[in-house]
């Protein structure tokens, strides 16, 4: 009994002890959240390119003609999208040729009257970076030119057979 | 006066216990009391992932409670209420390579809890957060990954 005793009061002085110096706890607990953003590559047309119409070609130029467009071919890209224009003419055999600023031959103007007339050009994008048809987006508030013109060779020039009616319709597609 | 009252009790049990004519019952008592802490511990970590379409000209909000992402979850003392807060690694700003530097696209958290309940320590309590990225912030900026870290913290 006496034992039963000591170990009963021992027993209370510990949690006397233990209530004495339990102070409220406080501290920290963390947790992370990872953000993962990814910016997509996306391009848009912002403004639709065209050539004044008509353009005259002088057929007794000594020298190539460049013609600039009315309107440049723009495009909204995101920033640093690399992209390529391609070209097809639906006049010429060109199709899905890479636009640079040396140009894409194999472009046609054909006579709607005279469909055996024709007058083969080059289709020129003097906007790419690196001079092989590469172009860098600069960002969604940023419209990136194309610098797109033609240029008919003054022998095609030459040759040519008077009308007034000489078109094509150029398709550009934007790969990135 | 107390003095007094011991000894005449010793004297009485000594008797007691010469005679073996009276029997004595002790019956000792012991109280048991616990405290229950207040206290936290992380459980899981939560993700936010999402494209951005630099097209866009919305505000995005992407959160932890959109398909596929995580809310971070915290187990902590029930029915105490914990304040929490959230601070950004890199100055709420999502960066390549998650480096604070490169081509920041900044934004804010708007949804981040004052206070949370704890639910005991069997069952863990999510933690939604949001954030928001203005279109200004993000329409022109690099294509590829920008990351941050949110940190969560829980006081108790």
């Amino acid at each position: 009994m006496k034992k039963i005793l000591s170990i009963a009061v021992i027993a209370v002085i510990v949690m006397a002890a233990g209530t004495t110096f339990s102070a409220p706890p406080s501290g920290f607990a963390s947790t992370t959240v990872v953000v993962n953003a990814q910016m997509a590559a996306i391009c848009q047309e912002a403004q639709h390119g065209s050539f004044p119409n008509p353009i005259t070609i002088d057929a007794l130029a000594g020298s190539d003609q460049i013609f600039s467009p009315a309107v440049d071919e723009t495009l909204k890209c995101s920033n640093g999208t690399v992209f390529t224009v391609k070209v097809s003419s639906a006049n010429g055999t060109a199709v899905g040729q890479t636009c640079t600023s040396s140009g894409v031959s194999s472009m046609a103007l054909r006579s709607a009257g005279t469909p055996g007339d024709s007058i083969a050009y080059t289709f020129m994008c003097a906007g790419d970076t690196d001079g092989v048809g590469h172009f860098t987006g600069g960002g969604y508030t940023t419209a990136k030119a194309l610098g797109i013109s033609i240029k008919v060779p003054a022998a095609n020039a030459q040759t040519a057979v008077a009308h007034a009616d000489y078109s094509d319709t150029v398709t550009l597609t934007i790969s990135y | 006066m107390k003095r007094y009252m011991i000894v005449l009790a010793a004297m009485t049990i000594v008797l007691a216990a010469a005679s073996g004519a009276l029997a004595l019952t002790l019956t000792p008592t012991v109280t048991a009391t616990g405290t229950v802490t207040d206290t936290c511990t992380s459980a899981t970590n939560g993700s936010i992932t999402f494209t951005i379409d630099p097209s866009g000209a919305a505000t995005l909000t992407p959160a932890t409670t959109d398909a596929g992402n995580t809310s971070p979850s915290v187990k902590c003392t029930k029915n105490q209420s914990h304040a929490v807060a959230c601070s950004s690694a890199h100055g709420n700003k999502l960066t390549i390579g998650n480096d604070g530097s490169t081509d920041p696209i900044a934004y804010t958290i708007p949804t981040c809890a004052a206070t949370i309940t704890g639910g005991g320590f069997s069952a863990a309590t999510s933690i939604p957060i949001g954030i928001s990225i203005l279109p200004a912030a993000y329409q022109n900026a690099l294509i590829g990954a920008h990351s941050d870290t949110i940190t969560v913290t829980i006081t108790y």
